[in-house]
């Protein structure tokens, strides 16, 4: 599998030139925007790490490029620690995933596995959101994109829980969410809360639990993370 | 005139008076004296000339016929009545001269011989001569017969008459003359005194005042004298009232000295700030306030006689400069000063001439600005901090980059242990070695920014201004660049040394580049004019200057705010972005290091900031060490 990184940060590239070579990637790497794009063309990787914050063209605008050229390349965004309004600018732009600097390895690998799992996928499926029998507790199942538009779903499944019951909320590696999406998730968990209902998510990826804890969403809800997965072929 | 001049006002006018009298009584006399008697000998003449006429008329034909006895009752029918008081004799004669009457009756006296008749058509002739014991005007007048002479009357006029009438007259006018003298003496004396006694009264008055006390009019002097004027209007009372009025008008503003004198002695003994009068040219303190005791800790006797020299850091050249009339010059500000207990203290100096005890002086005041020194360096730091809050993203970004090539390096090490991989030589060499690196960047960054919001000391280091600019090319550089601005430097590498703080330099530096960002900012967001920014920032010398530049192809500066921008609080960032600290603070730092700072700017095309320091002198250093 192919991967390019983009960052301004001549040591950040060779760090992850190490880790992805190790993990038996073929590694691809610029310094800049531009750079990437072009490299990008060129060698057509399955998945982009890029740096949003760069000089010139930055993250944003790389994603916003890629996705014009190809929507099925999962465009993972590397983000500053709490650096939230640029994160929500990135799920907009339909970003992948992101991962938090300083890397972690455990991010990282969780980002892989996922951007492994979803490559290939020309566009994120529609939200869906099922019921399911987990006896004491309501359970839903998630997945596809949960965007603004899906407030009929999340407001449908708000309804049919009971005040004072357990509602979790089960996401699969297709789950993805963007700013308005986060705003209606913000605001049926807290549906949930005034009912007197002891929230959970579980499944969330690891760095769509940083996100989520980034976001508050840790206050309204109690978000599991799902087992650790090592990636590589 | 010596005399007259030593003569009191009194005396002057009396004696001029009298002089004057005198002179006129002299002149009248001499003048009705001369007109008095010329014309009463006319008349005594004219009288006897018509007597003899009357006689020679009577006389004719006795003369012819030669009637002696008739032309004798002739004669002494003349001299009857009041006649004979004039006419003192009388005589006939026919035309040979020879006496056919006469009125002697004591014999013809001697020497005496009757004027010839002489023929002439004149008619009478007079002449002075003495009979006897009498002077006398002898008038001879021809009798005539058609037109001959037949002889003559000749009479003899008493002068003695004359010269008692004379006497009689001289006498009345005399008389009255002294009698006029001597009014005049006294009026004289009355206008004297008249004229005199206020004035004397006011002279009296006068001295009492100046003897005593010009607020304290001497009544009884006063009542002495509007006693003296009473109602008087003239001149003299209008003098006197002038007089009073002016000393009123002296009592009322030697009063108001006296209560400035009291209110600057106050200011002096109570005023808020330390006062000193200095000699002007030895700088010997001669006069200290207690409060100039209190605040350098010295007591008033120890601090007169020392020089004010000695105090603080002020050498004489301070106070060589001009002193504008009546007004109070800035020596020095921000001059640091010594306490006894050798604490330092800033203070600001002003100063301005005067006159104190026949010295000439210098009046120095002295502010203490020490707290407001500290609140200055404490809003300085407070500006600093809220900058360093508001890049806290940037410089969190700036950390995290060597962070993350730490993080990622030592992972990889602890994978490929955990997973017992052999890890290549030259992999292994290069992480350790990025790790090192890494390190000491991050600790760069930490340390620049320690350095940076450092509060400066007090005492001026010399400098240059080009590591400061690089400093702040090194704290924001990178940021510029991530928002698409390129921050160009443009350094004279010879440029000298400046009396300053590095990292409040760094501060003034940081904040017109800060601003040049947000103007370029301002100008895509508002202008959606996106071309790229670039902020210039230029170090050169200019005429002994030390010159900085900082230039942007931001917003510009409207005309109308560019006077403004300098002010506190002035601030055309949004409510909560930005204090309108930020160019105040620069003003203040800069003129706090002798140097000014200006704006260049195009509204829409950018703006440039120019700062100009004192080439710092080190030969100044080794003279005023």
């Amino acid at each position: 599998m192919k991967i390019l990184v983009i960052d301004d940060e001549k040591p950040t590239l060779s760090m992850f030139r190490l880790f992805l070579s190790a993990y038996g990637y073929e590694v691809h790497t610029a310094e800049n925007g531009e750079q990437g794009l072009a490299v990008f063309r060129e060698c057509r990787p399955d998945i982009v790490f890029t740096d949003i914050r760069m000089p010139g063209m930055d993250g944003l605008e790389v994603l916003r490029r890629i996705r014009n050229h190809d929507a099925g390349c999962q465009v993972v965004i590397i983000t500053g620690h709490g650096d939230m309004a640029r994160a929500l600018d990135a799920l907009d732009l339909d970003a992948s995933d992101f991962i938090n600097k300083p890397v972690e390895r455990q991010a990282l690998n969780a980002a892989l596995v996922r951007a492994e799992k979803r490559a290939g996928r020309t566009s994120a499926p529609a939200f869906s959101m099922e019921a399911e029998n987990l006896g004491d507790t309501v359970g839903f199942r998630c997945s596809g994109k949960l965007s603004g538009t899906e407030e009929h779903a999340l407001a449908g499944a708000g309804d049919s829980v009971a005040p004072g019951s357990s509602v979790r909320l089960s996401v699969d590696d297709d789950f993805s969410i963007d700013r308005q999406g986060l705003n209606r998730l913000t605001e049926f968990l807290r549906a949930m809360n005034e009912k007197g209902c002891n929230t959970s998510i579980t499944g969330l990826s690891y760095n769509y639990l940083r996100f989520f804890e980034m976001a508050g969403i840790d206050k309204l809800a109690r978000l599991e993370a799902a087992p650790a997965e090592e990636p590589g072929t | 005139m010596k005399f007259f001049s030593k003569l009191t006002l009194k005396n002057k006018i009396f004696v001029s008076c009298l002089g004057f009298t005198l002179i006129v009584s002299v002149l009248i006399a001499l003048f009705t004296r001369a007109l008095l008697i010329g014309s009463l000998t006319g008349e005594l003449k004219q009288r006897g000339v018509g007597i003899a006429q009357g006689v020679a008329d009577g006389s004719r034909v006795f003369i012819l016929t030669r009637n002696r006895a008739e032309l004798t009752a002739l004669a002494y029918d003349a001299r009857l009545g009041n006649r004979k008081k004039v006419v003192l004799y009388l005589l006939i004669t026919d035309k040979t001269g020879e006496i056919l009457a006469h009125t002697f009756t004591t014999g013809f006296p001697r020497a005496f011989a009757p004027v010839p008749v002489r023929d002439t058509e004149q008619g009478a002739g007079i002449q002075s001569m003495t009979v006897g014991p009498h002077s006398v005007f002898h008038v001879s007048v021809p009798v005539k017969e058609g037109i001959y002479t037949i002889g003559s009357v000749q009479i003899g006029l008493d002068r003695a008459h004359i010269e008692s009438l004379i006497a009689r007259l001289r006498l009345i006018f005399l008389s009255f003359l002294s009698v006029v003298t001597l009014i005049f003496f006294f009026l004289s004396h009355r206008l004297a005194l008249y004229i005199t006694r206020p004035v004397t009264s006011l002279i009296r008055y006068t001295d009492t005042l100046t003897q005593e006390d010009f607020r304290f009019p001497a009544r009884e002097e006063m009542d002495a004298l509007s006693q003296t004027l009473g109602k008087r209007e003239d001149e003299i009372a209008k003098l006197t009232g002038s007089f009073m009025r002016m000393t009123g008008q002296l009592a009322s503003s030697t009063d108001r000295l006296m209560e400035s004198q009291k209110k600057y002695r106050s200011l002096f003994q109570s005023g808020p700030n330390p006062i000193f009068v200095i000699h002007r040219r030895s700088f010997e303190i001669l006069d200290a306030n207690p409060k100039a005791a209190e605040v350098f800790g010295y007591d008033r006797e120890e601090l007169i006689g020392t020089s004010l020299l000695a105090l603080g850091n002020l050498d004489d050249q301070a106070f060589a400069g001009e002193y504008p009339q009546g007004r109070s010059v800035v020596i020095s500000s921000k001059v640091t000063f010594f306490r006894k207990d050798k604490g330092a203290l800033f203070v600001n100096v002003h100063a301005s001439p005067a006159e104190y005890r026949d010295k000439d002086v210098i009046i120095v005041a002295t502010t203490d600005i020490t707290e407001l020194v500290e609140k200055d360096s404490q809003l300085i730091q407070a500006s600093k901090m809220t900058n360093l809050e508001k890049m806290s993203a940037g410089i969190a970004h700036e950390i995290n980059q060597p962070l993350n090539a730490i993080k990622m390096g030592s992972e990889y090490l602890v994978m490929m242990h955990e997973q017992e991989r052999a890890v290549a030589p030259e992999d292994l060499d290069m992480v350790l070695r990025e790790i090192s690196a890494q390190v000491t960047r991050a600790s760069e960054i930490v340390g620049r920014l320690k350095s940076f919001s450092r509060k400066a000391e007090f005492s001026r280091e010399v400098i240059s201004i080009n590591p400061c600019v690089t400093a702040v090319h090194k704290i924001i550089g990178r940021q510029l660049a991530l928002q698409g601005m390129a921050l160009v430097l443009d350094l004279d590498e010879a440029i000298p040394f400046i009396l300053a703080h590095n990292n409040r330099m760094e501060q003034v530096i940081f904040n017109l580049a800060t601003n040049a960002r947000d103007a370029i900012n301002e100008r895509i967001e508002t202008i959606g004019d996106i071309q790229n920014g670039r902020i210039r920032i230029t170090t050169f010398t200019d005429r002994g200057m030390v010159g900085l530049r900082v230039e942007d192809n931001g917003t510009g500066i409207p005309p109308e705010q560019a006077d403004a921008i300098f002010d506190s609080f002035f601030t055309t960032k949004e409510m909560g972005e930005g204090l309108g600290l930020g160019l105040p603070i620069v003003q203040g730092i800069v003129r706090d290091y002798n140097g000014t700072v200006s704006v260049d700017t195009t509204p829409g095309r950018g703006a440039a900031f120019e700062i100009f320091f004192p080439a710092h002198d080190p030969e100044q250093e080794v003279t005023h060490p």
